[in-house]
């Protein structure tokens, strides 16, 4: 019994650590590329070509002051980093990275990830509560609307992707993509999915929550130190959590590009790192090139064009599958 | 026609696992091996969150004050609680949410015996959402969905 916890303690560890290390690069590589886009260098002085830096900045946010504000509820400030954290990092647990290689083989591993990625709308509307103060609140009330408007499409675009593959477990959706990617039958979907998961995330064309001249930093405006940190960590887990689900769900997670010699060689977690790249750099280019936006278009896209688009997109594939008899049983 | 609409395998049968009849027997496997992970993993996460903020509050100097500890407002003094009234707008985008987010999770089991349904369990759900799409017509004509 204590060898199996212990089994099951260090496959975690094995698939945390590396995650940490990895959202600890995706911030260095994005200031890395929205440098280059930005013609200037990006930080280059820590480390070769400034590779250590990311150490150094958790460094300094770990020997910073922890402050609480005094009319806050402090319980509740101090869980929300951590419910944000936590939230981010579970959702690996049912991500298969390659072929047989995945923490837990859930049956209904896409809802466990949509559940996941549900209840992080909790984290922000606790910070922006316990804070009492003004900009954190807002904040707080645009990134929960914002989400919960994304969400709903997201539902529907799970779902079509769950017909066409005739299951919720995330590796078994990955093999129905055998023959062709999702993305082929589903591109409108794909592009609503990349777009949502840009909303869901508070990422940048989307990134009202955050507004810099409007409401200072949104949501984490009281936070400090690594109760400001965890927040950090736990948005960058989340975007490549998000990142890791569209290649599964669109682009094939492990599969080869196409299935023959120099292709196939590759280890199948290679092709799945590959996909999750691809998103990583998707998330700093439209960062560093797109203008913000006001926030009633926002929800007027998430509410007036993708929930009916998804919808009736939901509509058309089951009508095709049932009426040539294509539905996986 | 009941058994036609709700099929007599097991929803949380996968493919793989659908050959062991016994559910109780399935259910226990599952958490033997799949959700027990999953409660080792929330344990970690749980830990590596209160570690990291708890030893971060150990090492460094704290040094509080009356000032650090107000609340921020650029500049001025802070003169009333930030808890008092919102926009009825988030509410009302919360209550729409509710809607649309009920109607995915009642498709989601539809999706997965949508193969071993008759023609009669896939109308009944085109109907459900027509009826729906209804309902969304409605709103946005009166105009619940513009935010100003």
């Amino acid at each position: 019994m204590i060898v199996l916890i212990i089994c099951i303690v260090l496959k975690i560890l094995v698939v945390v650590v590396p995650l940490l290390i990895s959202v600890a690069y995706f911030t260095i590589a994005e200031r890395k590329i929205m440098g280059i886009i930005q013609r200037r260098k990006g930080p280059n002085v820590i480390g070769f070509l400034g590779l250590l830096q990311p150490l150094a900045d958790g460094l300094k946010l770990f020997v910073k002051e922890t402050i609480f504000p005094s009319n806050s509820n402090i319980i509740i400030f101090l869980i929300a980093p951590m419910l944000t954290f936590i939230l981010s990092l579970i959702g690996w647990a049912v991500l298969p990275l390659s072929k047989q290689i995945v923490l837990s083989d859930l049956n209904i591993g896409v809802l466990y990830l949509f559940a996941t990625s549900s209840l992080s709308v909790y984290g922000i509307i606790m910070a922006g509560w316990s804070s009492n103060s003004k900009y954190p609140f807002l904040g707080a009330l645009r990134s929960a609307a914002q989400m919960i408007s994304y969400e709903v499409s997201i539902g529907f675009i799970i779902i079509n992707v769950c017909i066409c593959a005739g299951s919720f477990n995330l590796s078994f959706i990955v093999l129905a993509q055998n023959n062709v990617w999702f993305v082929v039958p589903l591109l409108p979907m794909f592009f609503i999915f990349c777009v949502s998961m840009l909303a869901e995330t508070n990422r940048h064309p989307f990134d009202l929550p955050e507004a810099e001249a409007e409401l200072v930093s949104g949501y984490n405006v009281e936070y400090s130190a690594m109760t400001f940190a965890l927040f950090f960590l736990g948005e960058y887990a989340n975007m490549l959590l998000m990142s890791a689900f569209v290649s599964i769900l669109f682009l094939g997670g492990w599969l080869p590009l196409v299935n023959l010699f120099p292709f196939n060689y590759l280890p199948g977690s290679l092709w799945f790192s590959l996909k999750l790249v691809l998103g990583v750099i998707f998330f700093i280019v439209t960062r560093a090139t797109l203008p913000r936006y006001r926030y009633d278009q926002l929800m007027y896209i998430g509410w007036k064009s993708f929930l009916p688009l998804s919808l009736g997109y939901l509509l058309l594939s089951v009508g095709i599958l049932i009426s040539f008899n294509w539905l996986p049983t | 026609m009941i058994s036609s609409i709700f099929p007599s395998k097991n929803f949380f049968c996968l493919n793989k696992l659908s050959v062991c009849s016994d559910s109780f027997h399935l259910n226990t496997s599952l958490f033997y091996n799949e959700y027990s992970v999953i409660l080792t993993f929330l344990f970690i996460a749980t830990i590596l969150s209160v570690i990291i903020i708890l030893f971060s509050y150990i090492l460094a100097v704290q040094n509080p004050e009356t000032e650090k500890l107000s609340t921020y407002e650029c500049g001025f003094e802070p003169y009333e609680d930030a808890r008092h009234t919102f926009d009825v707008k988030f509410y009302l985008v919360a209550i729409l949410f509710i809607v649309f987010d009920i109607e995915t999770m009642f498709l989601i089991p539809w999706t997965n015996v949508l193969g071993q349904l008759d023609l009669v369990g896939f109308w009944s759900m085109i109907d459900f959402m027509f009826e729906l799409s209804i309902g969304y017509v409605y709103i946005y004509c009166i105009g619940a969905l513009d935010i100003h």
